[in-house]
């Protein structure tokens, strides 16, 4: 294996980050800073667990880097991210220090000398067994709030996915990769590991993608590689951003969920026209970003394919339920619930189910088709409780969820949801009145996105 | 005189309302100090609602430059005043 992009094993001189401000580090220095945070995680004279409240610029990602060339374990959290969560994983996991790049209190906390950020060290000793020796991050499972499971990647896992994403993406010491989503995120930081391990040059611009400064920051210093989830193509096509003057940009990637083939076909066209290469990606944090690509000369046929497995990776698919699997160096150690899990080493052995079912055409391209858990099998017949949904919202039965385990059928109806009316539709469906359950409920657990959350609904008892 | 106080206050109302409304705030609580990014709440999800219901509110098609300018209350004000609205 190469060495790690942690090593940060560039030109001393070579630009690494480009802040905010238009403020250059070079490697030297990125490596400099780097460690000085690093003496300060090392200080309790054992392997520390740091929390990172994480906002993308210079504190952020020299604790980041600091702490892996430590060999510290780290967790990755979004510095926005809900006090109530922040709090229930501080007691869940009583990481030894907090790294924030701006001053914050915590119980239990007291601040310690940083050279820069703000650090803080626990006041009294983590208890639990000491941290597997292969773990090196901690992430959040996307999409989940107020779950304390977290995703466990090894120094490896991160390596190889970036050294897989440097190979298709063809990065060079050239690249200059834009880096407008969160660290905390897998994609976010899959952008910042693959330049790095290339030794290109990171842009951390400070403003959202919809405001003025973002812009100017971008013509300014040229990015030649653009990252964005289907939302950011949404509003990209819609506002046509993406008709402005953009010097020195290669490459644009998708990746964060579906976007639909029509907006896919539409970047390409756009993509096309401006000698840009438009990848299209498909991964989970629990890949430690990338599973799939779909090279942009194919987009144009299979818009709505999410490609092949990436270098050093093999995608299949479950013979009985068409789960798509998939294989590879960057397939997490596991989840981790409690502090103890900390303790656990490889569980997965480089196999990860992804949840998603997909199907594969006659050239090895695979498509998503839905998610397995989204289906249930009662009494030996298969329901899409998506199309249940649908088939209920269409009956006018208001906001309603389905879920529930394969021995029965869940379905949460908010406030003023016409009970006969689900009723009817879960009979013309043919299910056995032994196989559903109606509960009502005041609102439906939402996620910030406003997708249902039936993580949360699973959670609650209503299976008797 | 009068006439012209009305129209102000209604244009203020109004804008409030699309600020309550895109951001999820209550009307209460919009003010002067609302900007993109440092007001919780008001990210790009929220700005491109907010974008929406400027556009519905006052019949208007906001072009892509005034939405990346469009960064805090006064400038929407500001903004809003180029196509014609009067406070």
């Amino acid at each position: 294996m190469a060495l790690g992009f942690w090593t940060l094993d560039h030109p001393a001189d070579a630009t690494a980050v480009v802040l905010p401000n238009g403020q250059v580090l070079s490697y030297k220095e990125l490596a400099r800073q780097s460690d000085a945070i690093a003496d300060a995680f090392g200080s309790l004279g054992k392997r520390s667990l740091v929390f990172l409240l994480c906002r993308n610029g210079e504190d952020c990602l020299a604790a980041y880097l600091g702490g892996l060339r430590s060999n510290q374990v780290l967790g990755l959290f979004d510095a926005e991210m809900q006090p109530e969560f922040l709090n229930s994983l501080l007691e869940n996991y009583q990481p030894d220090f907090i790294f924030a790049s701006e001053p914050i209190a915590f119980a239990n906390y007291q601040e310690a000398p940083a050279p820069r950020g703000f650090l803080y060290r626990r006041t009294t000793l983590r208890s639990g067994p000491p941290t597997a020796p292969e773990l090196a991050l901690l992430l959040t499972t996307s999409g989940s709030t107020g779950s304390p499971k977290l995703v466990r990647l090894s120094l490896q896992n991160l390596n190889a996915n970036a050294q897989s994403i440097v190979s298709y993406l063809e990065l060079t010491s050239e690249d200059r990769g834009l880096t407008s989503l969160p660290m905390s995120y897998s994609y976010g930081l899959s952008i910042f590991n693959s330049h790095l391990l290339a030794g290109g040059t990171l842009l951390i611009p400070h403003a959202s993608f919809l405001q003025r400064t973002y812009w100017d920051f971008v013509s300014k210093h040229q990015p030649s590689s653009m990252a964005g989830v289907p939302y950011h193509y949404e509003v990209l096509l819609k506002m046509k951003m993406l008709d402005r003057e953009l010097p020195g940009l290669r490459t644009l990637t998708q990746a964060g969920g579906r976007l639909s083939p029509d907006r896919v076909s539409q970047v390409e066209q756009l993509s096309f026209r401006r000698g840009w290469k438009f990848f299209v990606m498909y991964g989970q944090t629990e890949a430690t970003a990338r599973i799939a690509y779909l090279p942009p000369n194919r987009v144009r046929e299979k818009p709505g394919s999410i490609g092949i497995a990436i270098p050093g990776g093999k995608l299949y698919l479950d013979d009985d339920t068409g789960e798509l699997l998939y294989t590879g160096p960057n397939v997490m150690l596991g989840y981790s619930e409690t502090a103890s899990d900390l303790a656990k080493g490889d569980e997965l052995h480089g196999l990860l189910r992804t949840g998603d079912v997909g199907r594969r055409d006659e050239e090895g391209f695979y498509y998503i088709v839905g998610r397995l858990k989204r289906f249930l099998k009662i009494y030996g017949k298969r329901f899409n409780l998506d199309e249940m949904e649908d088939a209920m919202g269409r009956r006018g039965c208001g906001t309603v969820a389905c879920f529930g385990n394969d021995d029965r059928i869940v379905v949460a109806m908010e406030r003023g949801s016409p009970e006969p009316l689900v009723r009817e539709v879960l009979e013309h469906l043919k299910i056995h009145p032994h196989a559903f359950r109606l509960v009502n409920v005041d609102t439906l657990p939402r996620y910030p996105n406003s997708k249902i959350d039936y993580q949360s609904l699973a959670r609650q008892e209503f299976f008797e | 005189m009068q006439e012209d106080k009305l129209t102000l206050s209604e244009s203020e109302l109004i804008l409030r309302r699309a600020f309550a409304n895109g951001l999820q705030i209550s009307e209460e609580s919009v003010n002067d100090a609302l900007q993109y990014a440092s007001t919780p709440g008001w990210d790009s999800v929220a700005h491109m609602a907010l974008i929406a219901s400027l556009d519905s509110t006052f019949d208007i098609m906001l072009d892509t430059d005034d939405v990346l300018e469009l960064s805090s209350y006064p400038k929407a004000r500001e903004i809003l005043r180029k196509y014609g609205v009067r406070f």
